[in-house]
């Protein structure tokens, strides 16, 4: 199965040569998906919409430093990213630094999340444990479900090691299953 | 069931309207930067006006760095032809050399006498003075004639 990041092809080529109707579609494509993701992580409404709007500006005037299309997408939630970054730097929140486990211990990372389905009556649990998770590890967990960005893709927008990258989703999912199956 | 995907999205789907609003105001600020490049109605003309733009741009960033120098220098030179204006003779004086030279009718007639009084000095009337020879001609020629007409230089050479 492809991945959304993949499955379609965003015009690019015709952005960066500057259409309109290009940059248009771009935009319509990843509003809802960048928006979703900033929110998640700084819970502010403006302050997430102020962050879409520098994201977009940004990804105009720095596009020609791009240099494979085919990660526009992994480039414009980079940009995204890090200006949550600066956002929590602004309002004194630093990353939570938790023990990271194992690596050798990580399994069941290539469980899709189409795979993780979820029941109506377990959508309030599932964004209320998402919330409890800490910031590195939401992170990592909402850009793979959210974009089913690649592990090599999600270690680049977050600017992470590769192997924190993997062990991050595995505790983050690790802790969203247990809260899910914990019967309330 | 959903996927968390679409829980996510379902979420903030209020937010749509001023997305929207969001992402024409950033077509918007496209449009100005491309309006305030330079317009280009054909492709060569866009190349040879961006090529002159670049000529002009590095031509006034150069006179930009140099400035205060080419003031300077500007300065400077007013005072020196001010000071030139100030030494030059009068213009009636000017005037006069202008009138003064030497007309080439002049020149013959001063050189006729000239010879006529050579002529005196040496006693012969100007009438038999015979005109001067020609200035004997340089050696010219082949180089071998020429060392011929010169044995001793030719027998050092």
């Amino acid at each position: 199965m492809l991945a959304v990041a993949e499955c379609e092809q965003p015009p690019v080529g015709q952005a960066r040569a500057g259409s309109p109707e290009a940059w248009d579609a771009l935009f319509q494509r990843y509003q809802l998906p960048l928006y979703a993701y900033v929110f998640e992580l700084v819970q502010h409404e403006q302050s997430s919409l102020d962050v879409v709007q520098e994201t977009f500006i940004n990804a105009i005037r720095y596009l020609h430093t791009l240099r494979d299309d085919h990660k526009f997408g992994s480039w414009l939630f980079g940009i995204a990213h890090q200006k949550c970054v600066q956002q929590w730097r602004r309002q004194g929140k630093a990353e939570v630094l938790l023990p990271e486990p194992e690596l050798a211990t990580l399994v069941g990372l290539d469980e899709a999340p189409d795979e993780q389905l979820i029941r109506k009556e377990q959508e309030a649990e599932f964004m209320t444990s998402l919330h409890q998770l800490p910031p590195p590890q939401r992170s990592v967990l909402l850009l793979h479900f959210i974009e089913e960005f690649s592990l090599q893709e999600i270690s680049a927008i977050t600017q992470t090691p590769l192997g924190t990258v993997k062990s991050r989703l595995h505790y983050a999912k690790q802790a969203l299953r247990t809260l899910l199956t914990t019967p309330r | 069931m959903k996927t968390p995907r679409e829980i996510l999205l379902a979420r903030h789907r209020h937010v749509e309207p001023k997305l929207d609003a969001l992402r024409r105001k950033a077509l918007t600020t496209l449009a100005q930067s491309r309006s305030a490049l330079s317009p280009a109605p054909t492709k060569s003309a866009a190349a040879g006006s961006s090529g002159w733009s670049a000529v002009s741009q590095f031509i006034f960033a150069l006179l930009g760095q140099v400035r205060w120098h080419v003031a300077a220098m500007s300065a400077l030179w007013l005072v020196a032809a001010w000071f030139g204006t100030l030494n030059n003779d009068s213009p009636a004086v000017a005037s006069e050399a202008k009138t003064s030279v030497p007309l080439q009718d002049q020149i013959i007639a001063s050189l006729r006498e000239n010879r006529r009084q050579v002529s005196e000095l040496l006693n012969t009337s100007p009438a038999e003075a015979k005109p001067s020879p020609a200035p004997a001609a340089l050696p010219g020629g082949r180089r071998s004639e020429r060392r011929s007409a010169w044995p001793v230089v030719a027998t050092l050479v």
